[in-house]
């Protein structure tokens, strides 16, 4: 049963994750070519001191990957099961609801985590050809915010579309909008340093909410 | 006989909007129920409250000793559910989706799905979203006589379906029913279609239940007399086994429970002048128009 779900699962998203992961590739490529063309045309002390000293984010481009990322699964994923109230073919498969959502939630991110840790790994191994190793740290805890955000809108967007009702749906996307915003609130590395692992938190008690606006859904809320 | 459903008191209503109220009926196994009803009365709210995806507001609502909104999922798997519009996964194809549910259901009958399906010369790689509606109500269909359910709830299944499909949709249902002793519960528009197949029909009215009763004693019961009166508008019927009237010019047409003799003693006793008095015999559409009124 666990794997049928994930076969479906897998039906609807592919061709968005294989599109993503696609991007993500060009993504890093881009990024690569322009701190090169940077070394090259400007000179490695001028890029050094750019990275080192005004705290420049070579890597911009990937900001918002992980966010576009998680509300385009988001959007192949559960947008064809509440069209014609689909997701009721699911509830009533002998299995748990809780269960059924849990699995299909857990197809996304897993998709999702793949896409970003494709990104992380590129940028990061990229990064250390050029860059010492507390710059390639402070990469990281630069970007981990933004891939925090990349799962938010996952989420944000499964219960946005699972959700019966306008005025709720307004409350969830206003809520998670803020929530974005706050994980974008950076603006120089290392900035969330102290406080990631507090944000991290709340972005996994974020990945419990689906089952809300399910649980509406399956009682017929209006 | 054992009830595969059984609704006690259901009471639904939407804020403060009564759909219905202390509605009783009971489905036994080894029938096929047809559940009737003009647009609005709460055919749909019935069939949501049976498939689990309503609470009703009071009352219980049984499904094969489970509460319909909470059934088990075990319960769930003996229980084949046709969606309006035969909702299915149209993102996959016929091979995928017979694949996907045969994972669900230990008593799955792969070949029930296949002989249904391949009588529409569908290639098998064909995605379910790119076939017309007829071949998608074969696929839903197909796929439910493959789970090979105890019960089976078919919410308008003729909708959007030809005259074609809707035959082959109903002998395939008919056949399997009748030879594997299975239970339907159903709604259509179409209710000619209907009458061939069901045992027993179930008819709402306004915010109740009109009648639950076998369809041969409903229809061998329930009479239609057409009469000639100079006065038709001056008649009016409080007794309770006369249902509706009808007038045009100065003939009326009554549909009743009564029998001829029980109707004339009526039409006497209330001093009418009438002549010509015969019984029209009724299809199972015109029996429902009868007693619900056309309006």
């Amino acid at each position: 049963m666990i794997k049928a779900i994930f076969y479906k699962e897998w039906l609807k998203i592919r061709w968005a994750f294989i599109a993503l992961v696609l991007a993500s590739i060009f993504a890093i490529i881009y990024i690569c070519l322009d701190v090169r063309q940077s070394f090259e045309m400007s000179g490695a002390l001028r890029n050094w001191l750019q990275v080192v000293l005004r705290k420049n984010m070579y890597y911009s481009a990937f900001r918002y990957i992980p966010a576009v990322s998680g509300i385009v699964i988001g959007i192949f994923q559960f947008v064809p099961e509440v069209s014609k109230k689909r997701l009721r073919l699911a509830f009533h498969l002998p299995v748990d609801e809780r269960k059924s959502l849990f699995l299909m939630e857990l197809v996304g991110i897993t998709a999702n985590l793949i896409v970003y840790l494709l990104l992380a790994i590129g940028l990061l191994g990229f990064s250390r050809m050029y860059f010492p190793a507390e710059i390639v740290n402070s990469t990281f805890i630069t970007i981990l915010p933004w891939i925090l955000a990349g799962f938010v809108g996952y989420m944000a967007t499964a219960m946005i579309a699972l959700e019966p009702s306008l005025l709720l749906r307004i409350v969830y996307a206003v809520v998670s909008y803020g929530f974005m915003q706050l994980l974008y609130a950076g603006t120089f590395l290392n900035q969330f340093q102290h406080s990631i692992g507090k944000y991290g938190i709340v972005t996994a008690i974020y990945l419990l909410t689906v089952l809300f606006p399910g649980y509406r859904f399956r009682r017929g809320a209006k | 006989m054992e009830n595969v459903i059984e609704c006690i008191n259901l009471t639904h209503k939407y804020g403060n909007k009564l759909v219905y109220e202390n509605m009783n009926f009971t489905v036994q196994k080894g029938r096929i129920f047809g559940l009737l009803g003009k647009n609005g009365m709460g055919k749909t709210t019935s069939i949501n409250i049976l498939m689990g995806f309503l609470r009703p507001t009071s009352g219980r609502c049984m499904i094969l000793g489970d509460e319909s909104h909470k059934l088990t999922p075990r319960v769930r798997a003996r229980i084949g559910l046709l969606h309006e519009g035969h909702v299915t996964y149209d993102f996959m194809n016929v091979t995928q989706i017979e694949k996907f549910y045969s994972r669900f259901f230990p008593n799955w009958k792969k070949e029930f799905y296949y002989d249904l399906v391949d009588r529409m010369h569908v290639p098998h790689q064909q995605v379910i979203s790119h076939m017309s509606c007829g071949q998608r109500s074969q696929v839903a269909l197909g796929l439910i006589l493959a789970q090979n359910p105890e019960l089976m709830i078919l919410d308008d299944y003729s909708m959007g379906l030809d005259a074609g499909y809707r035959m082959l949709f109903m002998d395939f249902l008919t056949d399997y029913v009748r030879a594997y002793n299975k239970t339907v519960f159903m709604t259509s528009h179409i209710i000619q279609d209907m009458e061939k197949v069901i045992d027993d029909a179930i008819i709402m009215g306004y915010q109740k239940l009109l009648l639950q009763a076998p369809l041969k004693e409903f229809m061998r019961t329930f009479h239609r007399y057409i009469f000639e009166t100079p006065y038709p508008e001056k008649i009016t019927f409080q007794e309770e086994g006369v249902k509706n009237t009808e007038v045009i010019r100065n003939h009326m047409t009554v549909y009743t429970f009564c029998e001829r003799a029980e109707l004339e003693n009526i039409l006497s006793a209330k001093g009418v002048e009438y002549k010509d008095l015969a019984e029209e015999s009724m299809t199972l559409e015109e029996a429902f128009i009868g007693l619900t009124g056309k309006y």
